[in-house]
């Protein structure tokens, strides 16, 4: 299990600084990410799965040259995302996290399966911190819409980025 | 602490898994003492699934009455709200008899103590020398 434990990077361009422009047809697994700026990730949705999507928008906003301290409040943003998610997740459900980047910041969608139909817990210490580092972050719930009973919870994040002279 | 309850059955998954791979967040405590001075050393990732530990060895350490305990957060790169949940613990665990001082060198562990305002409750410090003889 440990050995494909389900971290599918997909990004159609690995290093996406300046100079390239055609837009080659995603080839990775799962769904086809249609531009050279999103990144989508999915992990199992487990606590130990937290440290790879840390890792990855640590390293996106790094090479998007967001400043440190910045970078410090993306990694813990998307922590608290993640973690008020997996709280929530299905067993053996999976996180999907999609980020992109833009000119002037970075914004993530986050969401997992689960049989709950309220949502994020928005009163807890993890939600304050989260809103305190974040530009805007919004949860929403909606039916999976299959037989199953069971909801796609998703929390949308932003994050701007300090211009520097 | 309702959440506990929910998440139970995945954190034990979580302790089940984390035994048979280094994949996991890790985080590592030690303890020295300056005379009445505890230092705890903590060094790894502190998030949801490392910050019990991390609460354990706060709790363990004031328990043996330090005048000053200072934890040094130096070696720490992540810090999510869990580990700063444990901080809060650890601080309303203090009484007249012990003074808890932080210290926090990057990012990493500055910016959630700025963000929540928990370094105007807890004095941080930019060197252990510095927390030690403050």
């Amino acid at each position: 299990m440990r050995l494909e434990r389900g971290v599918g990077v997909s990004t159609s361009r690995p290093d996406w600084s300046q100079s390239e422009v055609a837009a080659e047809p995603a080839t990775a697994a799962g769904e086809p990410v249609d531009e050279p700026r999103s990144v989508e990730v999915r992990v199992a949705a487990e606590p130990a799965q937290l440290s790879v999507m840390r890792a990855v928008v640590g390293d996106l906003a790094m090479r998007a040259d967001f400043d440190v301290d910045s970078i410090a409040d993306l990694r813990l943003a998307v922590d608290e995302v993640c973690s008020s998610l997996v709280r929530l997740a299905t067993a053996s459900a999976s996180l999907v996290c999609r980020f992109r980047t833009e000119d002037d910041g970075l914004s993530l969608q986050a969401e997992v399966t689960s049989k709950d139909p309220s949502g994020p817990r928005t009163g807890t210490f993890s939600w304050r911190v989260l809103s305190a580092l974040a530009d805007s972050v919004a949860p929403s719930v909606e039916s999976a819409g299959d037989d199953t009973g069971t909801y796609v919870v998703r929390i949308d994040l932003r994050k701007g980025r300090t211009v520097h002279e | 602490m309702g959440v506990v309850n929910t998440f139970d059955s995945s954190s034990q998954l979580e302790t089940a898994e984390s035994a048979e791979s280094a994949s996991g967040p890790n985080v590592a405590t030690a303890v020295e003492w300056h005379d009445r001075s505890a230092v705890l050393t903590v060094s790894g990732e502190i998030d949801m699934v490392t910050a019990p530990r991390f609460e354990e060895a706060l709790l363990e350490a004031l328990h043996k009455e330090p005048a000053t305990l200072v934890v040094d957060l130096s070696g720490v790169d992540f810090f999510a709200s869990a580990g700063l949940s444990s901080l809060v613990t650890a601080y309303q665990r203090t009484d007249e008899h012990t003074e808890l001082r932080v210290v926090a060198t990057n990012s990493a562990t500055v910016r959630p103590l700025q963000v929540t305002a928990l370094d105007n409750k807890i004095p941080v410090h930019a060197t252990r020398e510095e927390a030690l003889a403050a």
